[in-house]
């Protein structure tokens, strides 16, 4: 039950840590979701074509940060709508990953792993484990960490020292990028293939837990583990009492509302007082 | 720092507005010309099939109707400082019980059924929209993420009711039964879908903009969108342009979804609504909120919707390259090329 | 002394107006003075010092520094060459404390771990060379401990030139004291200074040179030894216009008896078990003022008026009955009027237009059956640009008006319908001499004619000058009433301190 949990948490916390960064500097990343699903596209193909898991990580990673890049340089070079060139980043996966499922792989649809990639799921939660101490000391302990913060809070102090914002923010975009595409990875390791729809609501998932978070790693965590053991629970329920599977998918959302709604609600009272 | 002339004209006032389309067409035009093997013909009827016959020009309307609705109520909460995230669902619960209520009324009066329908499904969407709006009242709960919530629990609730209890066993889809001949939407333009809904739709955005810069009451929204702590210092009660505007939000798009169904798919269909209410964010952030910006920016989007299905299918364009043309044209549409100077960039004086 | 900072010629204007902000400026700047900058709003002074530390670029002349030609393209660049500057409200980042606030580009290399220590050491020792109190581990909130964090920082950075714009503006007069006392150890040290002000008692008596500034020029520069008030008054106002504060006449002996506004036991919400709550009624035709520091005092006292506090017990009465101030709508519905102390946050839309900033506390007025009437909103916006000379044209966005123009905005508002009770705090707050006295006078026409006015100030002077009767706070609690005669700096200042006033 609890390798389950953190098996299931494993791609929330590397897309929401990555996530995180970018939300701190200010931006509204919404392009999780297209990233974890390129990043999960490329780790099959290429560990397939290549027989290496590790090619197919990597490229995974590479995707899913070009995918950031381009997302990167239209909000901030040309200054669009952060939202809009999200929606475009997701749609950008979705055509990309159709194409080059035609091309590469006769049919498309869903692509079985050839290589152990499987096997190789605990490298991923262990890895996602260790995320939280890094990103923990990098956001409150370097310098990088604080510009970012301050990227997000007060652009115009940055200017006063003499600090481009924009640099944090391609970084940090860039960083999203890469742990998005672990995350896409890790995903496909677990499932030992590529589905169409693979992310299936994973990025915006994430960024939920940023924000019941409240934009600390630690709390971030626990939203994480909290939606998958929603999930689990969800999934232990269905063989128990029979509800249908269709109405078990909507429990974590549901669960994760009044979580957040109790959340709010005591930080409301605390206030108060 | 001092009055402004209007007198002088500056170019990039003038070209950014027009800067931004271009190089998103240029942008399709050269994807268009790398693909295709006749590229001119590809283009043209890219350009062209959404008004080639009523067919298409009527669905091409009709989509933007759809799309005008909704985006007029994602404004309005945007205009109210918040956001809502929750469209998808709000329009696809609104399909869900429109149909519903119609095959249930349709043994009363045509009238009544559609009247019931539309109201029904309206109310729902209301309700999703209310909960944010309330909680974000209530406790300041996000609003972006209890939509977004919200709305992706009663997609798998809705897909559950029409797969199950709801479904039409005699179908090969999932999907709820068929709307009654008698209660669909007359069809304006045989065969295509238009309806009465896109002159809703245009008499919705025209009094939405009436209200909102010609009435007390849409001023105060936007103040106390903009600034809050002017607007409690002036005597507004904020807290109903929280609640409010989330629950008109909820119910334009709870109407988006009752037209669609009883206009447009005449049933609940897994995943009928598949993309529309991010449509409408993107329609009403193109159209930057504004009421009547946003009919333009409905009709774009419809356009580009329409003509990429034209090419696809009558030019042999790949279908499957027609959701990067789309990325393209959302990564250019906002995309900026001048720096002009406003109120954000001088903040820090 | 060697001339330490000089321009040559400095010209600029605005893109978009037909103002010359600065028309040929040269300045220059001992090493190791404190010069002072004086002028009224719009003369240009705010600009040629952004213009010296980096944030605005000029379009013509020449900055000299130490003698070498230097150009800036950010307030960095010119921090780089020893030169920063402490704005009036300066811009922190929400939330992180002084320390982090002062350190922010300096703390090291981008994935190092930041010597949090070795900085405090730092920081600590500057404070005693400087004689700064000021806990860092705090987040700065107040105006004060905003500026002494940025004053701070620019230390940190080893800054030989320090430019203050307007630096006791938002401070109590203690705090003032506390800051000039800072100013000399500043100067003592090695330092060079620049401070602008609207106050010229204080220009003369904190700095050892004046420069006046009109309509974009230097108009000379003077020994404050060798000068006075009337003469710097006179370059000024570019007329005699004789005493600066001549105003302060006409105090009422007798007013009338009715108690337009009246608080019994006021306590207020989330305060300690301290059950002594506020007691005072303000007449008809009545100055009734506050002061004393702005923390924890005025400030408690401004909220509970306009609502932004609750009351925990006791009772306000207006015109003999008792109301509830649950929000400022209260004060809006019984039409009592309200000039806030956050003048940006609470009295204005920045983003808003101009004329939709002057109807908007009063919209259902301008509007009939809810629908706006743009007509009444143009003729009210008429009235105020010519009764309050307010430079602006419809349509401009509130923004792109200059400080004291938005002030002026928000006192035509709130002052033009006063007619039973105004509360107004800090009148005078970022206007020049002259948009001041036609303020004062205002206030003086409105209490002649029979309107009450609550005023909120932590300037003595002007305390001094308009009140009828004077309540000084101390420590949260109203220390102590002053009336007529007895109302002077002498025992206004003993009851901020918690002594008693002398009769």
């Amino acid at each position: 039950m609890i390798e389950d949990i953190f098996k299931t948490a494993t791609p929330y916390i590397l897309a929401s840590i990555g996530g995180l960064f970018t939300e701190l500097c200010g931006s509204l990343n919404i392009a999780l979701e297209g990233q974890i699903l390129i990043g999960a596209f490329w780790a099959i193909v290429v560990s397939n074509m290549t027989g290496s898991i590790v090619l197919g990580l990597l490229a995974a990673v590479a995707a899913s940060s070009l995918l950031a890049l381009i997302t990167a340089l239209f909000s901030f070079r040309f200054r669009a709508n952060i939202f809009i060139s999200g929606l475009a980043a997701n749609l950008l996966a979705y055509g990309l990953v159709t194409v080059f499922s035609t091309i590469l792989v006769k049919g498309g649809g869903v692509i079985r792993a050839e290589t152990a990639i499987q096997g190789s799921s605990y490298f991923f939660t262990v890895f996602a484990l260790l995320l939280l101490p890094l990103s923990w000391y990098v956001i409150n302990y370097t310098p990088y960490g604080m510009r970012c913060r301050v990227a997000g809070l007060s652009e115009a102090v940055l200017y006063y020292r003499g600090i481009s914002p924009d640099f944090y923010r391609y970084t940090a975009l860039l960083i999203s990028g890469v742990l998005c595409g672990i995350a896409g990875a890790s995903l496909a390791a677990r499932i030992g293939a590529f589905v169409p729809n693979i992310s299936s609501g994973r990025g915006w998932i994430a960024l939920v837990a940023i924000y019941l978070g409240y934009r600390k790693p630690q709390w971030v965590f626990l939203s994480c583990i909290l939606f998958a053991s929603a999930e689990s629970l969800a999934n232990w329920t269905q063989g128990f009492i029979g509800m249908p599977a269709t109405v078990i998918l909507a429990l974590p959302y549901l669960i994760t509302l009044s979580v957040l709604t109790i959340v709010s609600a005591v930080r409301k009272k605390t206030e108060q007082r | 720092m001092h009055p402004q002339k209007k007198s002088s004209i500056k170019w990039p006032d003038i070209l950014s507005p027009l800067i931004t389309p271009a190089a998103a067409f240029i942008s399709l035009v050269l994807i268009i010309t790398a693909v295709s093997s006749n590229p001119l013909n590809t283009l043209y009827i890219f350009l062209t099939s959404p008004i080639s016959n009523n067919f298409y020009l009527g669905n091409m309307l009709n989509y933007a109707g759809l799309l005008i609705i909704s985006a007029s109520g994602i404004s309005l909460v945007f205009k109210a400082g918040m956001f809502n995230l929750g469209g998808e669902g709000q329009i696809y619960s609104g399909v869900f019980t429109a149909t519903a209520v119609s095959i249930a009324l349709s043994s009363y009066s045509p009238f009544l059924a559609i009247a019931g329908a539309i109201t029904a499904g309206s109310l729902t969407g209301a309700a999703m929209g209310t909960v944010s709006g309330y909680l974000k009242m209530k406790w300041n709960t996000n609003d972006l993420i209890t939509s977004f919530l919200l709305s992706a629990a009663v997609i798998h609730i809705v897909n559950y009711l029409i797969t199950g209890p709801m479904g039409d066993p005699a179908s090969y889809l999932i999907t709820t039964r068929e709307i009654p001949q008698a209660l669909r939407l007359k069809q304006f333009l045989p065969p295509s879908k238009l309806n009465i809904s896109f002159i809703a739709a245009i008499i919705i955005a025209v009094i939405y903009y009436i209200y909102l810069y010609r009435t007390a009451s849409g001023l105060k929204l936007r103040t106390s969108g903009k600034s809050r702590l002017f607007a409690i210092y002036s005597g507004v009660r904020t807290e109903y342009f929280v609640t409010i505007p989330f629950l008109v939000s909820g119910l334009l798009n709870g109407l988006t979804g009752s037209f669609a169904s009883l206009g447009t798919y005449y049933m609940c269909a897994y995943n009928c609504t598949g993309g529309v209410g991010w449509s409408a964010i993107a329609v009403s952030l193109i159209g930057r909120n504004h009421p009547l910006l946003i009919i333009p920016a409905a009709l774009f989007i419809s356009w580009m919707e329409s003509g990429l299905s034209g090419i696809v299918l009558y030019s042999g364009f790949p279908f499957e390259l027609s959701p990067i043309l789309q990325a393209f044209v959302f990564f250019f549409i906002t995309a900026k090329f001048f720096k002009k100077e406003g109120y954000g960039d001088r903040r820090h004086f | 002394m060697n001339i330490l900072l000089k321009t040559e010629k400095i010209s600029k204007t605005f893109p978009g107006s037909n103002v010359i902000a600065n028309s040929g400026i040269d300045f220059e700047l001992k090493e190791n003075e404190i010069h002072s900058i004086a002028g009224e709003n719009g003369s240009g002074k705010s600009t040629l010092m952004h213009i010296l530390s980096g944030l605005l670029p000029q379009d013509s002349g020449t900055i000299r520094y130490r003698g070498e030609a230097v150009t800036f393209h950010s307030p960095h660049d010119a921090l780089k060459k020893g030169i920063g500057m402490v704005h009036q409200q300066p811009g922190i980042v929400p939330g992180f404390s002084i320390l982090d606030n002062i350190i922010i580009g300096k703390e090291g290399k981008c994935f190092q771990k930041i010597d949090r220590k070795k900085a405090i050491n730092e920081i600590e020792s500057i404070n005693r060379q400087f004689g700064i109190e000021i806990d860092i581990s705090r987040n700065p909130i107040s105006p004060e401990s905003r500026q002494l964090t940025i004053l701070i920082s620019l230390i940190y950075r080893k800054a030989e030139v320090i430019i203050f714009d307007e630096p006791t503006a938002s401070l109590s007069d203690a705090e003032s004291q506390d800051f000039f006392g800072i100013m000399k150890k500043l100067k003592d040290n090695g330092k060079t200074i620049i401070f602008i002000t609207h106050k010229i008692e204080t220009a003369l008596s904190a700095a050892d040179r004046i420069s006046v500034l009109s309509k974009g020029k230097i108009k000379g520069t003077f020994d404050t030894d060798k000068t006075d008030i009337d003469s710097i008054a006179d370059l000024i106002i570019g007329s005699s216009s004789g005493s600066v504060h001549g105003i302060r006449s006409g105090k009422r002996n007798s007013v009338g008896d009715i108690k337009v506004f009246e608080a019994r036991d006021i306590v207020p919400g989330k305060s300690s078990n301290d059950k002594k709550g506020f007691n005072f009624a303000v007449r008809e035709g009545e100055i009734l003022s506050f002061t004393g520091i702005r923390e924890k005092n005025l400030d408690i006292m401004e909220d509970l008026l306009s609502g932004f506090i609750q009351v925990q017990s006791g009772s306000f009465f207006y015109m003999g009955k008792e109301i509830k101030i649950s929000s400022t709508r209260t004060l809006r519905k019984s039409g009592i009027k309200y000039i806030p102390s956050d003048r940006m946050g609470r009295g204005t839309s920045l983003t808003g237009t101009v004329e939709n900033n002057l109807a908007f506390t009063d919209i259902d007025s301008f509007s009939e059956n809810g629908f706006i009437r743009k007509e009444r909103i143009r003729d009210f916006f008429n009235s105020g640009r010519d009764s309050f000379d307010i430079k602006a044209i419809f349509g401009q966005p509130l923004w792109q008006l200059s400080g004291g123009n938005i002030q002026k905005v928000i006192l035509f508002r709130e002052m033009h319908k006063a007619k039973k009770l105004l509360i107004f705090c800090e009148p005078s707050w970022n206007l020049d001499f002259q948009s001041r006295e036609m303020i004062y006078k205002t206030i003086l026409e409105l209490r002649n004619r029979g309107t009450s006015i609550i005023m909120i100030s932590t300037d003595i002077e002007e305390i001094i000058d308009l009140s009828d009767r004077a309540a000084v706070m101390h420590e949260g609690k109203i220390a102590g009433f002053l009336e007529g005669n007895e109302i002077n700096s002498y025992n206004i200042g003993r009851l901020i301190l918690g002594m008693a006033a002398s009769r």
